[in-house]
């Protein structure tokens, strides 16, 4: 059995059927996240990991334990919510000192953990500040400090770097990778944003109303969506209908639907040269968007928009309204039926 | 920007002195012995500061029961609130709006009306409740329900009380230890502030202590009434402001202990 296992899991909120038959393993020492949008239900099966929310049906193994009828003050899960939940009464060494108190630790010994921990997340200057006096990363690194030092079976990040400005949040997801690589903690990451997801996981849990779309490591999740939801929630797919992609590259494709990444495609004023195995089409420019060194090109092929994306190039700039050629190979179009 | 922070003084300065007039002209009013062609008589008169603090027993053992007629029954309501408002916002959230509703009643409840309702459904029926102290006591507990609702509930989801239970859960401390220990001794601003508002409200009322308590209870609204109808100007003056003093310094110390307490929490 898998470190972490979810058997036929289902949860009610009432007559709303949150979470339905989820069945899946977990290896011990995984970063593992649960991608998908608002109310998919990502955060109560984390809850329900936890012990925070009970199931309706179905079992939760825990390190070989049925830990589904468990008080949550014995499963070993450690969680670090969005809003921080520091203790706003106690210092920062206070709040991170606070499980190991609860686990009645000799004094001596909470002290070198707390210490040992608190210089691990880089807030050795801050230990007798109080969480109010602390920036919003730091906040969070105080409530991963306080969640990592009890050494938990699990932990749980219900996301955790919503609440963070952008540079910032790059540079947590970077950390906590760190600090669960140096640890060997199970982590288990909840989060909306697919970046984030790739950056940090082993594995990915694509959720869905409920039920889980898709499993697979970040590369498999990205070059192979399972689906359409899959494809329109991970990367930037263009997702096109057959009818219309085939009236326009007489293909005969007979998927219901083609996806095709911005990346993969090549955009030129000319028709290329050498077209074998390339599809290409015409269309006109509407517009040019740049995002740091890449400029993404939305082209208007007639019934369907093209997001095409290019590394910057001096020499390939398009105005609105240009004529220009999308080329694409046909091995690199994903049919998704 | 200069002419409209020259309104803002002469808004601030007309403010004041509106606020503060009254109570310099008692004061002066307390130290003289009337007032003769518009000034104060005999000023500095001193006599009537020295009977209050040195004869006027009385009016010290009014305010002491005022003071105790304020405290038991905001700790009643405290109390009652705090553990209701705690269970709502962690398991019964949607209950917020009807505990919200009951606790706006006394708003709309006159004290005469909720006096005189409590007179007849209690009074003479031989039971705890048909003691006019209990009586009032449990009056007062109702009627400043609105400050204690609004204190508390305000602080309970300003500390993200759910989530800060559940963190604490998870780190192995047990209900109650995460309630005394870390809710609330976040809730101290809230409970002091609750309390003071509810402090003023009962110290300052007269019409419900009257109706319930009648004469057999006196207290320092009841002992001014009677001497502003019966008193010396002057000498009513003195009491007067000695009210006021009491009332300002207990505002003082719990606003000094809020921002003590917020201090703390900064540093």
């Amino acid at each position: 059995m898998a470190y972490i296992h979810f058997e036929k899991v289902n949860k009610f909120f009432g007559t709303n059927h949150v979470l339905k038959d989820i069945s899946l393993d977990i290896e011990q020492g995984q970063l593992v996240s649960f991608l998908g949008p608002s109310g998919c239900g990502k955060s109560t099966l984390l809850r329900c990991l936890s012990g925070l929310e009970s199931v309706t049906s179905g079992q939760i193994f825990l390190d070989g334990r049925d830990v589904t009828d468990v008080d949550p003050r014995r499963r070993g899960c450690s969680m670090v919510f969005q809003q921080y939940s520091l203790f706003p009464n106690l210092t920062v060494r206070q709040n991170v000192a606070f499980g190991l108190k609860m686990q009645k630790v000799p004094k001596h010994e909470i002290d070198a953990k707390v210490t040992e921990m608190l210089q691990m997340v880089g807030l050795s200057e801050k230990t007798n500040q109080y969480p109010r006096a602390l920036s919003g990363g730091q906040q969070q690194r105080v409530a991963l400090a306080r969640a990592l030092v009890v050494r938990p079976k699990v932990l749980l990040l219900d996301e955790p770097l919503s609440a963070i400005d952008a540079l910032l949040r790059k540079n947590l997801q970077i950390e906590i990778r760190k600090l669960q690589k140096d640890l060997g903690i199970t982590t288990l990451f909840v989060t909306h944003d697919q970046d984030e997801a790739m950056v940090m996981s082993d594995n990915i849990f694509l959720f869905n109303t409920g039920s889980i779309e898709q499993t697979g490591s970040p590369i498999e999740m990205y070059t192979k969506p399972a689906s359409r939801y899959a494809a329109s929630f991970i990367g930037h797919y263009n997702i096109i209908e057959r009818d219309s992609f085939n009236a326009k590259t007489r293909l005969g494709l007979t998927c219901q639907t083609i996806a095709i990444r911005p990346e993969i495609m090549d955009i030129t004023a000319e028709p290329p040269k050498d077209t074998d195995g390339l599809i290409v089409m015409k269309g006109k420019v509407n517009t040019s968007i740049p995002h740091g060194n890449i400029i993404r090109f939305t082209v208007d092929m007639g019934d369907f928009n093209l997001d095409v994306d290019i590394l910057f190039d001096a020499t390939k700039t398009f105005a609105t309204g240009d004529t220009v050629y999308v080329s694409v190979r046909e091995m690199d179009i994903l049919r998704i039926d | 920007m200069k002419k409209s922070n020259a309104l803002h003084y002469v808004v601030l300065i007309v403010a004041t002195i509106i606020f503060i007039a009254p109570l310099l002209f008692v004061l002066i009013y307390s130290f003289s012995n009337g007032w003769m062609n518009l000034l104060p008589n005999e000023f500095p008169n001193t006599q009537f500061w020295h009977e209050l603090f040195f004869e006027s027993e009385t009016f010290w053992e009014n305010v002491g029961r005022s003071i105790i007629l304020c405290i038991v029954p905001i700790i009643i309501s405290l109390l009652c609130m705090i553990l209701a408002m705690y269970t709502i916002v962690m398991h019964f959230p949607q209950l917020d709006g009807i505990v919200q509703t009951i606790s706006m009643l006394p708003y709309t409840l006159r004290g005469v009306v909720l006096a005189i309702s409590i007179l007849t459904l209690y009074a003479g029926k031989g039971t705890i409740f048909s003691d006019r102290i209990v009586m009032l006591f449990c009056v007062y507990a109702v009627i400043i329900l609105p400050f204690v609702y609004r204190g508390l509930r305000n602080n309970l989801y300003a500390i993200n009380t759910k989530q800060i239970v559940e963190a604490a859960e998870l780190l192995g401390a047990s209900g109650l230890y995460t309630f005394f220990r870390i809710i609330v001794p976040n809730m101290l601003t809230g409970i002091a502030v609750s309390a003071l508002l509810s402090f003023g409200a009962i110290f300052t009322d007269y019409s419900i202590v009257k109706l319930i308590g009648g004469n057999r209870f006196e207290t320092a609204q009841t002992f001014l009434y009677y001497q502003q109808k019966s008193g010396y100007g002057p000498k009513t003056a003195s009491y007067i402001i000695m009210v006021f003093i009491i009332i300002f310094s207990i505002a003082i110390i719990s606003y000094q202990l809020q921002k003590r307490n917020d201090k703390d929490q900064s540093k």
